[in-house]
C-alpha cells in the first residue's frame, strides 16, 4: 500500500508540453480520478507513473520511493489498459499466471492466486479460455482480474471502461468502487467521463491542456469550482456563462448582462467588492434555473425571459434550451411536470443564490 | 504525305520488325528498328492478350445470355467465369503432371513400361544421395537461418530511428534473380592459385590477412555452405519483411502490459512476440521451404552440381539434358513433387485460418 507523489512533473514531447508543473499528493488507499478533454495530459500522467515514459524534469514518488529511473516492473504497480491489452495467445488462467510466473512463484502458490482473484471478480468459469472467446465486459473483467492477481501497491487504469455498452459500463462502474474497498489499496484512473469521475473517485484531478485545474472531492469541484474551465468541465448540460460587468446600485451589487440583470445576495463577500465596476463572467447551472411554477420552496428567484428553441424530455426531468434577447442559448433542467412547449416566450426562475462568478481575464472564480 | 499502302507497309515494319513482310531495310536505322519492332509486339501482344480475353468473357456472357434461359442461364454462368482459369490449370499443370508420372514409370527413351525400376535405380544411386543430403542441407540451413535472422533484424530494426535503411539494404537482394546474384558471388567466391593476384572478394580479404587462398567452391567441405550463403542473402529479406509486418501488427499496449507484468524484453520476445507472430512464421518458413526444395539456379550457374553440390533439381535437370534418360528425370520431378505438397498444404491451410 502506498502513496504517490509528483513533485513539479514536467513532460515535453519535442516542443509539445504534455504536461506542466504537475504537482500532486495522492494518499495511501485514495481513489483518484483523473479527467479532462481529449489530450489534456490525463493519460500521459499515468504513463509517467507507470514508467511507459520518462518524465522530463521533476520527480515522481511511490510511497516515499523516488521511481525516475525505476522500470515498470520494479514499480509495484498494475495497470488496466483501455484495450485490456490482454495476451491473445494465453488462456485467461495464463494471462492472469503471467506476471507470478515471472516472479517466479510456484505452481501451487499461482494457482491459489489465479483461482482466489477469479473468484472475486467471478471468472471461475472462464479461466481456460482464450481472450478471443470472451465478450468485452467479460474481456474488462479479465483485464481486471490480472491486474489484481499481482496484488500491486498501486492500480492504474486508463479509461478501462469506455469499450464497454452503457449497461455494462453502470455495472462495471460499482464492480471497481467494490475491488477498491476490498482492496484497500491505492487506485488511480483515467477517463474522459464526468460520470465515471464522479461516481468513482474519492478525488477529481481536472487536467487541461497540460495543467492540473482543480483537486478535489467530487462535490467540492462540482460545488465549487475553482475556475470556468473545471465550472464548464463538469456537469452535464454545462454550466451557462454570461458576460456582464458588476454593478453598485442603491446600497446593492448587481450582476449585468444584456440578457440577465441579477441582485447578489447581501452581504456580498468581500471579493466581489474588487469586482464592483468591472467586467465578469457569470456562470449559473442549468439545475439552478427552474419553471416558474415549479419552483422549489425556500429559494429566492428572479425571471429570466427567453423563447424555447429546443425541448430534451429525460422522463425524470426536461431539458430547457432557451434563447435569451441577445441571442445566447442558455440551458434549464426543470421539472418533469413543466409544460413549456416549442417556441414559447416564457419566463423561468433564476435560483440567485446559486450564482458562481469568474475573473473574465484569468477565468478564475471570484470565491 | 504517307500514302495508304506505306502507312501499312511501315506499322507492318513497326510491328512485326524488319525482314518480315516486304518492307526494304534501308539500313539507316536497323537498330532502332528492331528495338521499334520488339516494343511494338510488346504492346501488339498486351492489347491482343488482354483484349482477347475481354472479348471471351465477353462473348461467352453473351452466348449463355441469348441461348440459355433461366435456371440454365444461372447454372451456365459461373462456369463462363470459371472455365478459362480451370482450362489453363487442366493445360499447364494437371495434364503435365499426369504426364510426368506416366513417363517416370517408362525407360529413358520413354518407349517401354518399367515400373518402379526408375524410382529403385534413384533412391539407390549415389549421386541422388548425394543430393538428398545436400538439399537437406539446403532446407535446414537456408529456411533456420534465414527466417531466424529475418525475425531477429525484424525485431532489433523495430526499435531504431533510421529502421528504413537497415531494412532497405537487406531487402535489395531480393530484387536480384537467382541467376544474377549467382554471378555476383562468383565473384566473391573467385579462387586463384597462391602467390597470384586474388580477385575474388573473400580471398582477397583471407590473404591479406596472411592466410592462404581457399577454394570456396571446389573444397568439398565448404562449397554446399558457399551456396547456402547465397540463397541466405537473397531470402532474408523477404522473411524480414513479412515478420517486419507481423511484429509491427502487435498493438503496443500488449508489449507494455507484458512489460508492467515483469517481463524483460528477452522474455517478450520469446513470450509474447514469438507466439504471436507464430503464423506468420510458419507461412515464411514453409514458403522458404518450397523455395528451397526447387533450388536449382545457384548450384547451376555456380558449380553445375559437381564437387558434391548437386540438388534434387539439378539432378533432375542433369538426368534429363545430359543423360537424356526422361524416365529417371520424370521420377525425380514426382519425388519433388511428393516432398512439396505436405509443406503446401500446411502452408495453404495457415492461410485459411491464421
Amino acid at each position: 500500500m502506498a502513496s504517490v507523489t509528483f513533485n513539479s512533473v514536467t513532460k515535453r514531447y519535442g516542443e509539445f508540453v504534455a504536461l506542466r508543473d504537475l504537482d500532486i499528493e495522492i494518499g495511501d488507499r485514495e481513489f483518484l480520478v483523473f479527467v479532462g478533454p481529449s489530450g489534456c495530459g490525463k493519460t500521459t500522467t499515468l504513463r509517467l507513473l507507470a514508467g511507459l515514459d520518462s518524465v522530463t524534469t521533476g520527480d515522481i514518488y511511490i510511497g516515499d520511493r523516488r521511481v525516475n529511473e525505476l522500470a515498470s516492473r520494479d514499480r509495484d504497480i498494475a495497470m488496466v489498459f483501455q484495450s485490456y491489452a490482454l495476451y491473445p495467445h494465453m488462456t485467461v488462467y495464463d494471462n492472469m499466471a503471467f506476471s507470478l510466473e515471472l516472479q517466479g512463484l510456484g505452481k501451487g502458490d499461482i494457482q491459489q492466486r489465479v483461482q482466489r482473484a477469479a473468484q472475486q471478480i467471478g471468472l471461475e468459469d472462464l479461466l481456460h479460455r482464450k481472450p478471443k472467446d470472451l465478450s468485452g465486459g467479460q474481456r474488462q473483467r479479465v483485464a481486471v482480474c490480472r491486474a489484481i492477481v499481482r496484488n500491486p501497491a498501486v492500480f492504474l487504469m486508463d479509461e478501462p471502461l469506455s469499450n464497454l455498452d452503457a449497461q455494462l459500463r453502470v455495472q462495471a462502474r460499482t464492480e471497481i468502487s467494490r475491488l477498491h474497498r476490498e482492496l484497500q489499496s491505492t487506485f488511480i484512473y483515467v477517463t474522459h467521463d464526468q460520470v465515471e469521475a464522479m461516481t468513482m473517485g474519492t478525488r477529481i484531478a481536472i487536467l487541461n491542456q497540460g495543467v492540473l485545474q482543480q483537486i478535489d472531492t467530487p462535490q467540492a469541484i462540482y460545488s465549487t469550482p475553482k475556475n470556468k474551465f473545471v465550472a464548464g468541465f463538469i456537469g452535464s448540460p454545462a454550466m451557462n456563462f454570461f458576460d456582464g460587468a458588476l454593478v453598485e446600485m442603491a446600497d446593492q451589487l448587481w450582476f449585468k448582462s444584456d440578457a440577465l440583470t441579477v441582485a447578489l445576495p447581501t452581504p456580498a463577500p468581500a471579493q466581489y467588492q474588487r469586482y464592483r465596476g468591472q467586467r465578469v463572467i457569470c456562470g449559473i447551472r442549468p439545475e439552478d434555473i427552474h419553471d416558474a411554477g415549479y419552483v422549489p420552496p425556500g429559494i429566492v428567484t428572479i425571471p429570466l425571459k427567453g423563447t424555447v428553441s429546443l425541448l430534451e424530455p429525460m422522463g425524470n426531468e426536461v431539458i430547457v434550451y432557451l434563447t435569451l434577447g441577445d441571442g445566447q442559448t442558455c440551458a434549464a433542467r426543470v421539472d418533469r411536470r413543466s409544460t413549456l412547449a416549442l417556441g414559447d416566450t416564457v419566463e423561468l426562475a433564476l435560483n440567485i443564490t446559486a450564482l458562481h462568478l469568474f475573473d473574465p481575464h484569468t477565468e478564475a472564480a471570484v470565491i | 504525305m504517307l500514302r495508304p499502302y506505306k502507312l501499312g507497309v511501315f506499322i507492318r515494319g513497326w510491328v512485326f520488325g524488319p525482314g518480315q513482310g516486304n518492307v526494304k531495310t534501308d539500313g539507316s536505322s536497323p537498330r532502332s528498328m528492331v528495338v521499334f519492332s520488339k516494343i511494338g509486339m510488346a504492346v501488339l501482344a498486351i492489347l491482343v492478350g488482354s483484349g482477347g480475353v475481354i472479348a471471351l468473357f465477353y462473348g461467352a456472357i453473351a452466348l449463355v445470355e441469348r441461348f440459355a434461359q433461366g435456371r440454365l442461364k444461372h447454372r451456365l454462368l459461373p462456369w463462363v467465369f470459371l472455365a478459362p482459369a480451370l482450362l489453363l490449370l487442366l493445360a499447364y499443370l494437371v495434364i503435365p503432371t499426369v504426364l510426368t508420372v506416366y513417363v517416370s514409370l517408362l525407360d529413358a527413351r520413354s518407349q517401354t513400361f518399367v515400373g518402379l525400376s526408375n524410382y529403385i535405380s534413384l533412391f539407390t544411386d549415389k549421386g541422388m544421395g548425394e543430393a538428398f543430403r545436400n538439399n537437406i542441407f539446403w532446407l535446414v540451413g537456408v529456411t533456420g537461418v534465414s527466417v531466424s535472422l529475418g525475425l531477429l533484424i525484424a525485431v532489433l530494426a523495430d526499435r531504431v530511428r533510421y529502421e528504413s535503411v537497415p531494412k532497405t539494404l537487406i531487402f535489395l537482394p531480393m530484387a536480384i534473380s537467382f541467376v544474377g546474384a549467382s554471378v555476383i558471388w562468383k565473384f566473391i567466391y573467385a579462387f586463384r592459385p597462391a602467390g597470384t593476384a586474388q580477385i575474388g572478394l573473400l580471398n582477397g580479404v583471407i590473404t591479406s590477412l596472411g592466410f592462404e587462398p581457399v577454394g570456396w567452391l571446389v573444397e568439398r567441405s565448404l562449397n554446399n555452405f558457399a551456396l547456402i550463403a547465397i540463397m541466405i542473402w537473397l531470402q532474408t529479406g523477404f522473411c524480414m519483411v513479412l515478420l517486419s509486418a507481423a511484429v509491427k501488427g502487435i498493438p503496443q499496449e500488449i508489449l507494455e502490459a507484458a512489460r508492467m507484468d515483469g517481463a524483460n524484453e528477452v522474455q517478450i520476445f520469446w513470450r509474447i512476440i514469438i507466439p504471436m507472430i507464430r503464423s506468420t512464421i510458419l507461412v515464411v518458413s514453409t514458403t522458404t521451404v518450397l523455395l528451397v526444395l526447387k533450388v536449382f539456379d545457384i548450384v547451376y550457374v555456380m558449380t553445375a552440381g559437381n564437387q558434391g553440390t548437386e540438388v534434387i533439381a539439378s539432378r533432375m535437370f542433369k538426368e534429363m539434358f545430359s543423360f537424356r534418360h526422361y524416365g529417371r528425370g520424370s521420377a525425380i520431378a514426382v519425388i519433388l513433387l511428393l516432398a512439396v505438397i505436405p509443406i503446401m498444404v500446411v502452408n495453404i491451410r495457415e492461410f485459411r485460418n491464421p
